[in-house]
C-alpha cells in the first residue's frame, strides 16, 4: 500500500541505490548501528571518564579502553566517541535531519495517534502507547544487541553488504528473515477467533 | 570534503529512507508478515541497482571504488537471529529508529533507547563471547561473490571465478530488479 508522499517502489528503489552507490564508490558503504556503540561510549565517558584512554606517541594520539568491545579494532569506537565530528557520525546525524525534513516537505505524514502506535500494532493490540513504548524498547534493545554480534545491521550487511556481493550480507539477510518473518506473524498477526 | 559529504549523503539517506516509508513501523511489519511486500520490492531494487552502478565504476576505474566487506562469522548469523526478533517486534531498525524518532515518531525514541542498552550489553558481554565459536567459527570470512573488490590495493576472497566480477555483479543486480518487480504486493492476505 502506497501512502500519500511516498514513492514507489521503483522510484524509491532508484533514489535509494543512487545514495547507497555513491557513498559507497565516493567514501565508503552506508553504516548506521555502529554509530549506536559511538553513542553509548560518549554518555560512558561522562560517568567514567577511564573508559576511553588517549595516550600518545610520536606525535599521533592512540586510543584504548579497558572494556574489550570498545578496545575494539585500535580503539576505532573511543577515537570516533572522542571526535564526533568524524564521517559516519556526521551521516548518520545528517540522516536524522535529512529524515525531518522530508517529513515537512512532501513526505509521507504521521498522525498523531501513528506517531504513537502505528495502525499495525492497533490491529492487534489497540490504541495503548504504553505497551507499544514497551515493544520498541525490548526491539531496540535485541536488534541493537544482534546487529553489534552480527557486526552490521539493515544498512551494513543488508543493503551495502548484498550490494557488494558480499558473503556476510547475504548470511546476516537469511538469518534476520528466518526469525523475523515467523515471529512477525506471531506477535502481530490477529487473534483467530475460537 | 569527507564531513561535506557526510551532510549530503547523510541527508538524501534520510529523506529516502523517509519516503520510501521504511520509516513507519507499518510497513516493516506488514511486509515481515507478508501482506505488504512494498518495502522489500523497494529495498531489492535499490540493492540491485546499486550493484549494477558500482560494478560498473569498479570496471571502468578498477580500484576506485572504496569497497569495505565484512567478515562473515557464526555471530552474523546468529546476531541476525537476534535481529530479527527485535526487527519484527519492534518494527523498526537502527537506521530507520533514527530517521523515524527525527520526524517525531514517539514510539522510534523508545526504540532508539533500547538500541543504546542493547549496544551497551554487547559491549559488556562482548569479553565473554570473543572466544567462543561465534566469533571462531568462519562461515567465509571476508569475501564476496564477485572478483575485484578491492580494498586498499588488497582484493577480496571470490567465490564466483568463471566469470569477471562485473558480469556477476550485474547478473546478480538483474536477478535482484526482476524479483523487485515480480514480487506481488501482498504475499498473503491480511488475516
Amino acid at each position: 500500500m502506497i501512502r500519500p508522499g511516498e514513492f514507489t517502489w521503483l522510484k524509491g528503489g532508484i533514489a535509494l541505490a543512487l545514495v547507497a552507490a555513491i557513498a559507497t564508490i565516493l567514501v565508503k558503504p552506508i553504516g548506521v548501528s555502529t554509530q549506536f556503540v559511538v553513542t553509548d561510549t560518549i554518555i560512558w565517558k561522562t560517568f567514567d571518564k577511564d573508559i576511553v584512554q588517549v595516550t600518545e606517541k610520536d606525535g599521533k594520539q592512540h586510543y584504548s579502553s579497558p572494556n574489550d568491545y570498545i578496545n575494539k579494532a585500535r580503539g576505532s569506537y573511543g577515537h570516533s566517541a572522542s571526535n564526533p565530528i568524524n564521517y559516519s557520525f556526521v551521516f548518520v546525524l545528517s540522516m536524522m535531519l535529512g529524515a525531518m525534513l522530508s517529513s515537512v516537505f512532501g513526505g509521507p505524514k504521521a498522525s498523531k495517534e501513528e506517531k504513537q502506535v502505528p495502525e499495525a500494532f492497533q490491529k492487534r493490540y489497540g490504541f495503548n502507547p504504553k505497551k507499544r513504548y514497551v515493544f520498541a524498547f525490548i526491539g531496540g534493545v535485541f536488534t541493537l544487541f544482534g546487529a553489534r554480534m552480527a557486526g552490521g545491521c539493515t544498512s551494513g550487511h543488508m543493503i551495502s553488504g548484498m550490494l557488494q556481493t558480499a558473503v556476510s550480507g547475504y548470511v546476516f539477510a537469511f538469518g534476520v528473515f528466518l526469525v523475523a518473518i515467523p515471529t512477525a506473524l506471531l506477535v502481530y498477526g490477529i487473534k483467530k477467533k475460537a | 570534503m569527507e564531513i561535506l559529504l557526510a551532510i549530503i549523503l547523510g541527508a538524501a539517506f534520510g529523506a529516502v529512507l523517509q519516503r520510501i516509508g521504511a520509516t513507519n513501523p507499518n510497513h516493516i511489519i506488514d511486509m515481515l508478515k507478508l501482506t505488504d511486500m512494498k518495502l522489500a520490492k523497494t529495498i531489492l531494487m535499490a540493492i540491485g541497482l546499486a550493484s549494477i552502478i558500482v560494478f560498473t565504476v569498479n570496471a571502468i576505474a578498477p580500484q576506485t571504488v572504496h569497497f569495505s566487506v565484512k567478515a562473515a562469522y557464526l555471530g552474523v548469523l546468529v546476531g541476525g537471529m537476534i535481529f530479527g526478533i527485535g526487527f519484527a517486534v519492534g518494527g523498526l531498525c537502527p537506521g530507520t529508529s533514527l530517521a523515524s524518532a527525527a520526524e517525531g515518531r514517539k514510539d522510534a525514541m523508545f526504540f532508539v533507547l533500547g538500541g543504546l542498552l542493547g549496544s551497551w550489553l554487547f559491549a559488556i558481554a562482548y569479553e565473554h563471547i570473543k572466544t567462543t565459536d561465534i566469533y571462531r567459527t568462519s562461515l567465509g570470512g571476508k569475501s564476496a561473490l564477485a572478483e575485484g573488490v578491492f580494498r586498499h590495493g588488497h582484493e577480496y576472497h571470490a567465490i564466483i571465478g568463471f566469470m569477471s566480477g562485473t558480469v556477476t555483479a550485474v547478473v546478480i543486480g538483474i536477478i535482484f530488479i526482476i524479483i523487485a518487480a515480480k514480487m506481488p504486493n501482498a504475499l498473503r492476505k491480511e488475516d
